[in-house]
């Protein structure tokens, strides 16, 4: 068997060859992963893929360019580092020592470790969906079919993770030395070309460990993230609460994270002049943080090629950053080891055997019916706290507006009432697209489900009046919080009575958005349904569907020139129109 | 491509009760003819075949008799009512499992049925027995409390055929239903079908597996490329393919003009293998 394989070149496949067949494994994960999360979208996405089956392999594109494109847009960060650390030495006379020289080490080295932190977290944000469905070993069942050794299949999951994120791991490796390199050149006066050499072979080898030490994270944060994700046979609620609590934290914790990273790179340069700390203590600082192998001995050591001369540094300091990236090597050498060991082992692991464990409970059968309006209430809660994609439509509306209002305070615009107003319009603007994608969420819970619908005497009236309640919760939600973040502005008492009377647009705007959508896409000869049954010019229904919502909040704002009363009555008439659509569409 | 000379007769009639008809029915996707002027009667007590290769229009014609989609040209008839006007008078006596079971993939099998049952008004205590008996028939019940995405391509149509079942349908339309049973669900499957029709209930058999129609059908109606074929019993069919006392694949290949050009293709693949084989000597 052994010789037959060989002669055919598959038995002893080289790495190369594996390389190359786990581009199938990737893409058979990624459909796994796709399905997986796709929960009431499952319809609509096998029709996509039907019609274009490279939307499979687009996605984890998509991710691939935006987590390289972040890795390079950090690039800022090394520039700025030599660029800022020289100048700030140029300007800093002996005459008049403002700033101290290890004050100017400590930030400089803080800036270059940020760096380093900042790469695994950006991998962490756009990897991890994509790649913690790598440890299921179910996607490993079609290779273990082929003519392959058993090392292969091993070797083939360490591919596979490697592809999964191979442009990140090349560009976390070429980044960081080409920041310096672009430094070097913006400075080039500063440096000879032995020292711009070595500079930027240390900044390569500080890298590439780094990038090691990224992989080997990502590794162990994916296996984490797996045999969490992965309790789906239990259907316990606690299981579900867990499942959404990790996705939600992971939203939360991303979006932060961008906040982070966007406010740290442009406000690096004034932790320069803000000297917190003396000389001496600067020093101390120096001295411990230089011997933490991650992220600080690197940034250390990079700073001291950088600072060339100029500057004083503690023997101390000096041989903590070498000492401190020895240490690192050694420990991301057993980490890799150790993930390494990870992945191989993952097409071995057999999830029947979880199965098996649990206790068999003796299943009573009892049917428990209600009123169709709250069978379908029932239905689509139970399918929103399972289905991440549908969680994340009601919870962002609470999360963009308030990263909208602070984005707006960071860059000063709220100062006056223009300032005011156009905020007010751009958070209406966030608040049509979250409250479009209320509506096409909770209508996506039907195609779902499509065989069951499809047989069953439903009227429609029930289906429509089972979606009203959600345009009543976070939007309206995240229009109120909103409104807090004023609270010690000039203008808040008047901001918050005009917010209030204007609040049941929110909701009476989403509602008529639902009709809209439904009439777009469900009008049949007889009835309206809420699935979309006419799918041809889908995008531009789309977009018109979202008009609709944005121009319905912005005829009230209109409205409210002419006062609240105007307001107030306007409201009204709206709410009328819709309870006669309403009963005009979905009859009794 | 079919001919339109190679429409053959068809054995249809309209004497007796009807459960569906549909007349000249014709349905467009743009400028494809997915199902072009289609006449057939469904009979009560009868398991009617509707044959015919993929692409054929078999699922469309089953989405227009439920109502799913309107047809462009032609009617139909369901219970002489009229499947999107009356829509919920007609599903209510009809029992749909589909080809692809698409089924709330988040909710459990529990909840799944509480909300049919909820849907289709169905009494607990009348049903709780009909739906114990069906989820032992099928060796379902392990999976009564398992969320519908974890289950195999099997379990989940079982789940699909329950729950078109369980209100005991007039009617069950059932496009590919045996598709991921096992040979034990299968059996079972094939006998509620006979027993549904013993009661006076009509089934509508979706398939392109022959010998399932053959085993099942009581009439066929072959469609190729949205038309019509033949249509009629097996022995009406074989004459009608001049292949008196042949089996349905030979009959239905003739009837859809295959006959030929599988010939040419197993001649081919023949040759090919033996070829390979001399080359590997």
């Amino acid at each position: 068997m052994e010789k037959t394989t060989r002669n055919r070149g598959i038995g002893v496949a080289s790495l190369i060859s594996l390389y190359k067949l786990s581009k199938r494994v990737y893409h058979e994960s990624i459909l796994h992963s796709q399905l997986e999360s796709s929960g009431s979208n499952i319809a609509k996405l096998l029709e996509r893929i039907g019609r274009n089956p490279k939307i499979i392999s687009s996605q984890p594109k998509i991710m691939k360019f935006l987590s390289s494109f972040y890795i390079l847009f950090l690039t800022i960060i090394p520039v700025r580092s030599i660029t800022v650390v020289n100048f700030i030495i140029s300007s800093n006379k002996p005459s008049h020592t403002q700033i101290p020289q290890q004050w100017i080490t400590l930030v400089g080295s803080m800036m270059s470790s940020a760096f380093l932190l900042l790469e695994p977290f950006i991998l962490i944000i756009f990897s991890i969906m994509m790649t913690w469905g790598l440890f299921s070993p179910e996607i490993y069942a079609w290779p273990q079919t082929l003519p392959l050794r058993k090392k292969d299949v091993e070797k083939l999951s360490l591919l596979t993770f490697i592809r999964g994120i191979n442009i990140q791991l090349l560009f976390m490796i070429l980044v960081f030395p080409l920041g310096i390199a672009i430094g070097i050149l913006i400075d080039f006066s500063l440096y000879s070309p032995i020292m711009a050499f070595l500079l930027i072979l240390t900044a390569l080898i500080i890298s590439i460990v780094s990038a090691f030490f990224n992989l080997g994270v990502v590794v162990f944060i994916s296996k984490k993230m797996y045999i969490l994700m992965d309790e789906k046979e239990d259907n316990s609620g606690k299981s579900s609460i867990i499942k959404t609590t990790i996705s939600l934290l992971y939203l939360i914790f991303s979006m932060t994270l961008m906040y982070i990273i966007q406010i740290s790179i442009e406000k690096i340069p004034d932790y320069f002049t803000t000297v917190l700390l003396s000389n001496e203590q600067s020093l101390l600082v120096n001295n411990i943080l230089s011997f933490i192998p991650f992220p600080f001995s690197g940034g250390y050591l990079i700073t001291i090629l950088i600072t060339n001369h100029s500057l004083y540094f503690s023997p101390i300091t000096v041989i903590g950053s070498i000492t401190g990236l020895i240490v690192f090597a050694i420990l991301t050498y057993f980490l890799i080891k150790h993930s390494v060991s990870t992945l191989l082992n993952t097409p071995k692991i057999k999830s029947d055997s979880m199965k098996e464990k649990r206790n068999k409970k003796e299943i009573i059968v009892q049917l428990q019916t209600t009123s169709p309006l709250k069978a379908f209430i029932r239905r689509d809660l139970t399918i929103i706290s399972r289905d991440m994609q549908l969680i994340m439509v009601f919870v962002m509306p609470i999360v963009i507006p308030i990263f909208a209002v602070i984005t707006d305070i960071e860059d000063n615009v709220l100062l006056n009432e223009v300032g005011l107003t156009g905020a007010f319009l751009s958070v209406l603007f966030y608040i049509a697209l979250t409250t479009y994608m209320i509506i096409t969420g909770v209508t996506n819970i039907e195609s779902g489900g499509e065989t069951i619908t499809s047989s069953i005497p439903i009227r429609t009236r029930d289906q429509v009046k089972s979606k009203i309640p959600y345009f009543f919760t976070s939007i309206v939600l995240a229009f109120l919080i909103w409104h807090l973040f004023f609270i010690n502005d000039e203008f808040f008492s008047k901001m918050i009575v005009f917010g209030l009377v204007y609040l049941p647009v929110i909701p009476l705007a989403g509602i008529g958005g639902l009709f809209f959508k439904i009439l777009m896409f469900g009008k049949l000869r007889y009835k309206y349904v809420v699935e979309e049954i006419k799918t041809e010019h889908r995008f531009i229904k789309h977009i018109s569907s979202f008009l609709f919502v944005l121009l319905s909040l912005l005829l009230f704002v209109g409205l409210s020139f002419l006062g609240y009363g105007a307001l107030g009555i306007g409201e009204i008439v709206y709410l009328t129109l819709l309870i006669v659509v309403f009963n005009h569409m979905f009859p009794k | 491509m079919v001919a339109e000379d190679n429409i053959h007769h068809s054995y249809d009639s309209t004497e007796g009760e009807f459960t569906v008809k549909a007349t000249n029915l014709v349905k467009r996707f743009g400028d494809v003819i997915a199902v072009n002027n289609l006449t057939f009667n469904v009979r009560k007590g009868e398991i009617f075949g509707l044959l015919g290769p993929n692409g054929a229009g078999k699922t469309t014609t089953v989405k227009m008799i439920l109502g799913l989609l309107e047809p462009d040209e032609g009617e139909i008839r369901v219970f002489d009512l009229h499947p999107e006007k009356d829509e919920i008078e007609v599903k209510k006596r009809v029992g749909y499992v589909s080809e692809e079971p698409l089924i709330y993939r988040s909710m459990t099998a529990r909840q799944l049925f509480n909300f049919v049952a909820s849907l289709r008004n169905l009494e607990p205590e009348e049903f709780n027995q009909k739906l114990q008996s069906l989820l032992e028939s099928f060796e379902a019940l392990p999976y009564y409390d398992k969320i519908i995405a974890t289950l195999s391509r099997g379990n989940k149509q079982k789940m699909q055929v329950i729950a078109s079942l369980l209100h005991e349908p007039d009617l069950l339309i059932m496009d590919e239903p045996l598709t991921g049973l096992d040979a034990k669900s299968a059996k079972v499957l094939k006998e509620i079908l006979e027993m549904h029709k013993e009661k006076g209930g009509s089934v509508i058999l979706s398939t392109h597996i022959l010998e399932i129609a053959e085993e099942l059908c009581d009439r066929i109606a072959i469609i190729d490329h949205g038309k019509l074929v033949a249509l009629g019993t097996i022995e009406e069919l074989s004459h009608l393919a001049n292949k008196v006392g042949a089996d349905l694949e030979d009959i239905f290949l003739k009837l859809i003009n295959q006959d030929e050009s599988v010939d040419i293709i197993v001649d081919k693949l023949r040759k090919s293998l033996k070829n390979g084989k001399n080359n590997k000597k």
